[in-house]
């Protein structure tokens, strides 16, 4: 798999503030890769060094195979887009003028391209309206039309969808697929709102207290929030020979729970069992959420 | 560096900040010289050398462009700077992939040029006054003239290289204040300039700030010593603009 980022023991203090320790994590070529961890995590601070505004204390960063020291990051940072917190946007200018001025500071030689990118984010009929009379919604759209300037290959998104109403999350979203899938553009999307987040990522990056504790796939994640029946038993081995029988798709927890990925027939299931000498004790239906997930990896309440 | 000087000028050229500010130089200029015309001898300091005489006006009205001009300069750094930083522009420069050296230069240049451009309509507006409009005699000294535009120039350098410094070690926030009362307690050198014979703290000073020299020019005469005073005031913009790139490259923006 071909890697746009990589970090390796990536480090970053303020004063005696470990903001990030020890950060290793691989955003893979044309993914949406979906940055979790709640507040204080590390996510935008890492953001910040992935767009040189501030430095690492240690560690590696490499863009575009370009490491931090190298002169070649320059080069590589031209092929970033990027929302850090708030939109990068002169208030007092039309959504045209911005993206002007934004090809003016990228010294692209002509405007063309302005009206293509105004009608991909649904800004083209903003006119003369200033920046400062557009909706939230519309300032971030914005924001992602200035950081699409200069065709980027990879849109670092910082909690894009903070504080915006449900219809202008809806766009948001709808926005960041289409700029992938239409545009192959690698996202790299952070937020706290994992629900968001699980409608769009294609990987996962698992941030608290600065460290990365699990980097996964989606299609890793759906398996580990799979829905499922929870059953418990006297006695998990005949189980399993039953459900085996059955041709069921199962995990054995412990000696007396087991989780099946499928919806069996309770009553056949049961008499299976009775006839086997094992005793069905509870059954119910189990669906780990994205959210629940993530509690569970970063530890809950507990770990703050 | 082309690019980010294209797109900064662009930005300068947008700012109403920018056309206010050059409106009040041309005002301040002309009424500068019609004041001193209509009242020549209005609160002349003592022991400093001033002479505020009709005939004068164009030796006093043009060395007091040094009231104006660091003000000028200081808020337009402040300003220019404020939206840098909080509209995110900075932030912006530096995804996109241009060095911290060039987006300080860039500024450095931007807003050295705007100063200079202050510094051009104040005096055409006074000169222009005084010789089309009272019918006095232009410059009959050329070397005053040179030296004169020598000192403000690098006063508006010095000021704005200052600025710029305290406006990236701020990054935002209350930047504007800050650089304006610094460049008020940098412009009390004036009035340590007038008092040069009877304080040698005054008399360091003087040397350091150019624009103490501004009573002397009112005279007519290039000061003895005065590329002592270029020197130091030249060492003092390199120094701070080496400390501000050094500052600027190392800090953390967000």
């Amino acid at each position: 798999m071909k890697y746009v980022l990589k970090t390796k023991d990536i480090c970053k203090n303020y004063k005696d503030f470990k903001a990030l320790n020890g950060l290793t994590m691989n955003v893979p070529q044309g993914s949406i890769y979906g940055f979790v961890g709640k507040n204080g995590a590390g996510k935008t601070t890492l953001i910040r060094l992935v767009c040189g505004m501030q430095l690492p204390t240690s560690g590696e960063l490499e863009l575009y195979g370009a490491k931090l020291t190298d002169k070649e990051i320059s080069k590589s940072r031209r092929r970033i887009g990027a929302v850090v917190e708030t939109p990068s946007i002169y208030l007092d200018m039309t959504a045209v003028d911005n993206l002007k001025q934004q090809y003016r500071i990228l010294g692209l030689p002509s405007f063309e391209g302005i009206d293509e990118i105004l009608k991909l984010v649904g800004l083209e009929d903003t006119g003369k309206k200033k920046a400062k009379h557009f909706s939230l919604g519309m300032r971030q759209r914005l924001g992602i039309a200035v950081a699409l300037c200069g065709d980027p290959d990879l849109l670092v998104l910082d909690e894009p969808i903070n504080g915006l109403d449900p219809q202008g999350i809806i766009e948001i979203r709808e926005l960041i697929l289409k700029l992938n899938r239409e545009r192959k553009i690698t996202v790299l999307i952070s937020s706290h709102i994992l629900d968001e987040l699980a409608r769009l990522a294609t990987h996962y990056g698992f941030i608290d207290n600065g460290r990365i504790v699990r980097e996964m796939s989606a299609e890793e994640l759906e398996a580990a929030c799979r829905k499922c029946m929870r059953i418990t038993v006297s006695n998990t081995s005949v189980l399993a020979k039953v459900l085996d029988d059955m041709g069921l798709e199962y995990t054995i927890i412990d000696d007396s729970h087991a989780d099946i990925y499928a919806k069996p027939n309770i009553t056949q299931l049961s008499m299976a069992l009775a006839n086997e000498n094992c005793e069905v004790l509870t059954v119910e239906e189990h669906d780990e959420s994205l959210e629940s997930f993530y509690i569970s990896l970063v530890g809950g309440a507990g770990n703050d | 560096m082309t690019k980010l000087l294209n797109a900064q000028f662009h930005e300068l050229f947008k700012s109403k900040y920018f056309y206010i500010t050059s409106i009040i130089c041309v005002i301040f200029g002309a009424g500068l010289t019609t004041g001193m015309y209509l009242f020549p001898n209005y609160n002349q300091p003592e022991n400093s050398r001033l002479i505020l005489t009709k005939e004068n006006i164009l030796g006093v009205v043009p060395s007091f462009a040094t009231m104006l001009l660091p003000f000028a300069a200081a808020a337009t750094v402040a300003v220019l700077l404020d939206s840098q930083y909080n509209h995110g522009t900075i932030r912006n420069m530096i995804c996109c992939g241009h060095t911290r050296t060039d987006i300080f230069f860039s500024n450095l240049i931007t807003m050295s040029a705007a100063a200079a451009i202050y510094f051009v309509l104040y005096q055409v507006a006074a000169i222009f006054m005084a010789v089309c409009v009272f019918d006095f005699e232009g410059y009959d000294l050329k070397a005053t003239l040179v030296s004169l535009s020598a000192m403000l120039l690098m006063l508006i350098f010095e000021s704005t290289v200052i600025s710029l410094l305290l406006g990236n070690l701020m990054r935002g926030g209350k930047l504007t204040i800050v650089i304006l009362v610094v460049q008020y307690i940098l412009n009390i050198s004036i009035v340590f300039g007038m008092y040069k014979y009877d304080n040698i703290i005054a008399d360091i000073a003087a040397k350091i700030f150019p624009q103490s020299c501004v009573f002397y020019f009112s005279c007519f005469a290039v000061p003895e010593g005065i590329w002592k005073n270029y020197a130091v005031s030249a060492g003092l913009i390199a120094v701070m603009s080496l400390i501000g790139l050094h500052q600027f490259k190392k800090c953390d923006i967000k």
